[in-house]
């Protein structure tokens, strides 16, 4: 199993998926990569033959701190049309649908999002955010014991 | 004559790194206001580092880029190495050019087929090309992957590399790490030699401009090393002296700093200003290429960057073979040094351009004061310059067209604008969470 961590650990809340993998980091004999922002490499990282649970941090609902769990299919059904394709801002949102036009496989697993309200570089984890954490990681675990 | 206003805007650039927008606004033919609004909160790297010891140096800089983190740590090594008064040695030299060469791939790739090429072909990004043009976008991430893997094996980690360190680098690879590249290597060149025909075919918006470019100087193809920077018109300065030859000011409607040269002209840095100056340094397979595809020398058409991005991508590639053919593990992997009290700068030619740092430092190992300039920031005022020039072709455009022109010229210069917060856009029916 792969676990891979998406994120910005000095950018508030953007920092919660990477603070997830670490807090399993040594309980779990999957293989986690934190990949921080790996733009379109997120597709070679997905290019697996072993199930990935992906962890992100997302924006837009207003509810900081709603955990949020998707199969990839369901991710990409779910993807708002938004900004397209800076390679700083090549997110998984752009990779997955880039995966897709290409005919990549997706493997099987799923994702997990937390949604955050602060993304100030510098910033610390929001109030709702730092009390939904450990909820988070339960869920990450909860998703290791489904796909293993 | 008519008292017609017409604005053209794109609030939010897409296909440019970082988050940014352009504002055009026209009267009577005349550009009233050009800007190029960069909007992402300033960072304080500078502030940041002082107080922090030299060797800490290369891993904090890196963080200011995820495209081209190499770049900060060359000129951060370049700079501090100076400032201590070490020279490294011809292997150290050549593995930091390697791993310079991967980052350019990995950069020129990206933008070439997932960022620009879009525009040629008609495409509003790269995931309605691949649509079309699997192959292609397949070829471009291929190419990529091969400069990534490049840096992960030089620097440990393909993001944010960590074994740059001054004097050296923390280990150096095994030959056989290296030489298990080239059949990917040898691959992407042949991909890359492709490119050049392909993009060259392209069809060019007609927009020369008469620029001001400006250069790392040095014995080889401007990459890692150099001592002068060169300023066309004017000629070749030590880089300690560049920063006295520009002004950076504050602009409004910016959160970069402008730089302009101190006779108040904007210039221009990067791939065109790079083979304008140095073409007969290209490595010969990339020089041959130029030949072939009929590109004119010196370019002076932003547009056709993808072009002279594509034969930097030859030449990058071929010597990255030619390094690891010629490889030996150097040893030790870095040279001692010892910490005095020096203002020193060194200079680099990143993806985008020259970037620049200086800094000074204490006796006691720490940066007393940091100045960072990177080459978006001094592209902005040329950009700017450009959006005003291209005006006169936009009036007998369709709106949706003229605005396409500008974001395309605007793309032609790769703007690194900085990093920003990623977010994952989603529309979710609730009812499936958790």
């Amino acid at each position: 199993m792969r676990i891979i961590a998406l994120g910005n650990n000095v950018a508030g809340d953007d920092g919660a998926a990477l603070l997830a993998a670490k807090a399993i980091e040594a309980s779990c004999k999957a293989d986690i990569v934190f990949a921080g922002r790996p733009g379109a490499e997120l597709l070679d990282l997905l290019e697996v033959d072993e199930a990935v649970i992906l962890l992100d941090v997302v924006a837009g609902t207003g509810q900081p701190g709603k955990i949020v769990k998707l199969s990839f299919n369901d991710l990409l059904n779910n993807l708002c049309p938004g900004k397209q394709l800076s390679s700083h801002g090549f997110g998984p949102t752009e990779t997955l649908q880039l995966g897709q036009a290409l005919g990549r496989p997706l493997p099987e697993g799923c994702f997990i999002g937390i949604e955050g309200q602060n993304f100030a570089p510098g910033d610390a984890l929001s109030a709702a955010v730092r009390e939904a954490m450990d909820s988070y990681v339960d869920c990450v675990r909860r998703a290791i014991s489904e796909f293993s | 004559m008519s008292d017609e206003k017409k604005v053209y805007k794109v609030d939010l650039l897409t296909r440019v790194e970082g988050e940014g927008r352009f504002y055009l606004k026209v009267q009577d033919g005349k550009v009233i206001e050009s800007q190029l609004n960069i909007f992402e909160a300033p960072r304080y790297f500078e502030a940041l580092l002082r107080g922090r010891a030299i060797e800490e140096v290369p891993d904090i800089v890196a963080r200011i880029c995820g495209i081209c983190p190499v770049a900060y740590q060359m000129s951060a090594v370049r700079a501090l190495e100076n400032a201590v008064g070490l020279v490294p040695s011809p292997s150290i030299r050549a593995l930091r050019r390697l791993l310079y060469c991967g980052e350019w791939v990995e950069s020129h790739a990206l933008h070439i087929f997932l960022l620009h090429a879009p525009d040629f072909l008609g495409y509003a990004s790269a995931m309605a090309m691949a649509a079309d043009h699997r192959d292609l976008v397949e070829k471009g991430l291929r190419i990529k992957k091969i400069g990534n893997a490049l840096i992960a094996a030089l620097g440990g980690r393909a993001i944010h590399p960590v074994s740059v360190r001054l004097g050296g680098f923390t280990a150096a690879p095994q030959p056989r790490s290296l030489s298990d590249l080239r059949p990917a290597l040898q691959q992407a060149l042949s991909d890359a030699l492709d490119t050049v025909q392909w993009t060259a075919g392209f069809s060019f918006p007609e927009f020369e401009q008469d620029y001001t470019f400006v250069c790392l100087d040095g014995v080889d193809y401007p990459l890692e090393w150099g001592d002068h920077i060169h300023i066309s018109g004017q000629g070749s300065v030590p880089v300690a002296d560049f920063h006295s030859q520009i002004n950076e000011t504050q602009v409004p409607h910016s959160t970069a700093l402008h730089s302009r040269l101190k006779n108040a002209k904007h210039y221009l840095c990067g791939p065109m200003a790079r083979i304008n100056r140095h073409h007969q340094q290209l490595h010969p397979l990339a020089l041959d290429a130029l030949q072939r595809c009929g590109l004119a020398l010196p370019v002076r058409n932003p547009y056709q960057s993808i072009v002279v991005r594509s034969l930097e991508l030859v030449h990058a590639l071929a010597e990255a073979l030619d390094i690891i053919d010629a490889y030996q593990k150097p040893d030790p992997a870095f040279e001692i040094y010892k910490t005095r009290d020096a203002v020193a700068a060194g200079a680099t030619e990143a993806p985008r351009g020259v970037l620049y740092h200086r800094y000074q430092i204490g006796e006691d190992g720490l940066v007393k004061e940091a100045t960072i300039i990177p080459p978006t920031s001094q592209n902005q005022a040329q950009i700017e310059a450009d959006l005003v020039s291209v005006a006169p072709q936009l009036l007998s455009m369709e709106h949706e067209q003229a605005t396409h022109l500008c974001e395309q010229l605007i793309r032609s210069y790769d703007p690194c604008i900085s990093c920003a917060t990623h977010f994952l856009r989603l529309d979710i029916d609730w009812d499936n969470t958790l």
